[in-house]
């Protein structure tokens, strides 16, 4: 089905939240989707691939000379930080993922903060494949990457500056099924419906012919 | 924020301007109702250059089904805001689904949907009145103030209309909720049309049309209930874009050494209008209406003070505002309004900058002792809050299956306090401050948060609070004495509405457009002088 960006960004942020993942992290992958939709990369698919482990614990280790190592990386709760940590963390001039379960969603991440901030975004795969990500493209040089493979990613200033972002402006187009999936997942925020909820729970009466 | 009154910055306020300014005019190329009121119409406007159309459903409603909350499925008439106009395949596709409202499915030609309930006691009147050769009873105009009543108005996206990102470089649509506004515009003019076309139906030989200054007291109603109130949490950037655009609007006037005769004598006439208008402002409930009284007594104080001496004095609006502490809030605020309306020139540029483009952003660089420092300076109002106390979490915001009816429960009575909404920002301020005072304040955020995600989105919204005076709501909003009424006046203010109507704490009714130009005045038009309407009947 078509949907709209609105309701991409909204959906799997609930959908997130929905999964027990915190709020922060599912407007994150909210905007995620919408930046690899506008790269016609499917940003649902690689969002629900991710979420629907759940919360978990980031599992880091720091080496101490500025690389980092995020191990069996869940995408959806580590790959926020993988961002932030390397444009906002001194110590940090790059990371190390061991069996990352959605670099696609890795890729939105990073897509939305180098659009934001100007950045750009080199992943190194261990099959030989390149990945460069600005805020306008991604890039994929070499081999094809590989899901299963590690990834050493780093980041730098991109001299070009900002860049604007595609936006599919008449929507995307969503597998049906992988869609009611994102929906059940966000309407496990929703309170089930009951006779008492709905005629206290709002202030106003149920029938207005005034 | 519960005692706010619409201003000339008001998005009704900006969109009429720019219907003048553009000299926009609005036809009718398709009117196909039957005898009954119930079938089809289209109303076109061109405006900045592109054409925009209301399309509407005017369809039979049983009694029983006429409700104006979110769970209602049916609607005695239905709307949308089509980008162009509909060629025919558009509009089945339109009748297929826009009466279904949510349980319909639209595209990115569709920037607006929308839906509205008879005032039944009202309409019939007006039908039976003009069909006789009659105008309506004035009180009855005057009670009510509208023929409709909105009960939703949908932008941004929702059910497969357009992403708001497709016309916010359209200047004419740029500003807050200019398509939604345009699209309320168009639906008072429909259901005056619509009132018409009854009456006609019923008795062609002694119908008589609507009188212009009745016609012109007929806004359009909208009800509305919490929804409104994790909006304004959510967008926060907006938020604070809309009050500082007021505040420095009302620096800009405050600074103003010397006040001209012409703005002397607006202001005199605008007193005299704004008496008249509270005068006729009557509600049920009991605190709005207590509030209503005294302010009635303090604008006759106001009225007896501002003296065209006083205000040749220096500064004079800046001693109004501060003479006005000694009122009420209502008078406080009513006042603020009042000082900005003559002075379009000097602040109505404010209204481009109403916008949020940005979202709230994460600065990861920055470090958890920095952010200390700002939930000190600018969160104390959430410190100090004993979350120990009794009442200070009684209430938690869900969102109902149902619908996703936003809805209020009581912790610990009311089941699904685990779906609780985050409004709680005063109580999550104090966990974040918690957490952040037991790690290294050189600590950058972004491993802060890579350690604890849980406050991602709340360190977002402190941050912001750097650069952004007004993005914080400063109130518990799940204690015992959170009134979510205040949230929903306070937005609706904002939108231009006026004679805020409270049927609970929770959900108020309000007028939109009353005193607001017709159709028929933009082309060659010039007047915006519509803040604050008072009913006058009589030629």
């Amino acid at each position: 089905m078509r949907l709209t960006l609105y309701e991409i960004e909204t959906t799997l942020c609930k959908a997130s939240t929905g999964a027990g993942l915190p709020l922060g992290l599912g407007e994150d992958i909210g905007s995620a989707a919408i930046w690899l939709a506008g790269q016609n990369c499917d940003g649902v698919a690689a969002a629900l691939e991710s979420i629907q482990a759940g919360m978990s614990k980031v599992k880091m280790s720091d080496t101490g000379n500025g690389v980092m190592i995020f191990s069996d990386a869940c995408i959806a709760v580590s790959g926020p930080s993988i961002v932030d940590l390397l444009i906002g963390d001194q110590s940090c001039t790059e990371i190390h993922l061991c069996k990352p379960d959605s670099v696609m969603l890795l890729f939105g991440f990073a897509g939305v903060v180098a659009n934001r901030y100007g950045y750009l975004f080199q992943f190194d795969f261990s099959n030989g494949a390149n990945v460069q990500v600005s805020g306008d493209k991604v890039v994929e040089t070499g081999e094809m990457h590989d899901l299963c493979s590690d990834v050493v990613v780093k980041s730098c200033i991109d001299q070009k500056g900002l860049a604007v972002a595609p936006m599919p402006a008449a929507g995307v187009d969503v597998d049906d099924e992988l869609w009611c999936e994102v929906l059940a997942l966000a309407a496990k925020n929703c309170v089930p419906e009951s006779d008492a909820s709905r005629v206290a729970g709002a202030g106003a009466g149920l029938t207005d012919n005034d | 924020m519960g005692s706010a009154f619409p201003t000339r910055l008001s998005f009704m306020r900006v969109l009429t301007r720019r219907l003048f300014a553009d000299n926009a005019e609005v036809t009718c190329p398709i009117w196909e109702l039957n005898d009954e009121g119930y079938g089809r119409a289209v109303y076109s406007i061109r405006l900045g250059g592109n054409t925009y159309s209301l399309v509407v459903f005017s369809t039979e409603l049983e009694p029983g089904k006429r409700s104006d909350r979110v769970i209602a499925e049916a609607w005695d008439a239905s709307f949308v805001l089509f980008d162009g106009m509909p060629s025919n395949e558009d509009m089945h596709r339109l009748e297929a689904n826009v009466p279904k409202q949510e349980a319909g499915r639209f595209e990115a030609s569709e920037l607006v949907l929308s839906r509205a309930n008879k005032s039944v006691r009202l309409f019939a009147h007006v039908v039976d009145r003009l069909s006789t050769g009659q105008q309506p009873d004035g009180d009855m105009i005057g009670t009510t103030g509208y023929l409709m009543r909105t009960t939703a108005v949908y932008g941004n996206g929702k059910l497969g209309i357009a992403d708001r990102r497709v016309i916010a470089d359209r200047p004419e649509l740029a500003g807050p909720f200019q398509a939604e506004m345009l699209t309320v515009w168009l639906i008072r003019g429909f259901t005056h049309d619509l009132v018409e076309h009854n009456a006609k139906i019923r008795n062609r030989e002694k119908y008589t049309p609507l009188a212009y200054a009745v016609k012109k007291n007929l806004g359009i109603g909208n009800s509305t209930g919490l929804g409104m109130a994790p909006f304004l949490i959510k967008h926060a950037l907006l938020l604070n874009n809309w009050v500082t655009a007021r505040e420095v609007a009302l620096a800009r006037v405050r600074a103003v050494g010397r006040a001209d005769n012409s703005a002397i004598d607006r202001i005199k006439q605008l007193i005299v209008r704004a008496r008249q208008h509270v005068e006729q402002w009557n509600v049920e409930d009991q605190r709005q209406m207590d509030r209503i009284r005294i302010l009635r007594a303090e604008l006759r104080e106001v009225e007896l003070l501002v003296t065209p001496g006083w205000l040749e004095q220096p500064e004079p609006w800046d001693r109004l505002i501060n003479t006005s502490q000694r009122w009420s809030l209502e008078c406080q605020e009513l006042i603020v309004a009042l000082v900005l309306e003559p002075y379009g020139e000097l602040i109505d540029d404010l209204s481009e900058q109403m916008v949020d483009t940005s979202g709230l952003r994460l600065d990861p660089a920055m470090t958890v002792g920095e952010l200390n420092g700002l939930l000190k300076e600018h969160y104390k109002w959430a410190l100090d809050i004993n979350f120990n106390q009794p009442g200070a979490e009684k209430y938690f915001w869900y969102t109902s299956l149902e619908k996703l009816e936003p809805r209020l429960g009581v912790r610990g009575k009311d089941p699904g306090d685990e779906c609780e909404m985050p409004l709680d920002i005063a109580r999550l301020v104090g966990a974040l401050y918690q957490a952040a005072g037991r790690v290294e304040p050189e600590q950058s955020l972004a491993m802060f948060l890579t350690r604890h995600p849980q406050y991602r989105s709340l360190v977002r919204r402190v941050q912001a609070s750097k650069h952004h005076s007004y993005s914080e709501i400063c109130d518990n909003l799940i204690g015992a004495d959170c009134m979510p009424l205040d949230i929903l006046r306070f937005k609706l203010s904002f939108f231009g509405a006026s004679k805020c109507d409270p049927k609970s704490n929770l959900w108020t009714r309000i007028n939109m457009y009353q005193g607001a130009p017709l159709f028929e005045e933009i082309v060659n038009g010039d007047s915006d002088d519509w803040w604050l309407p008072v009913l006058r009947l009589q030629p």
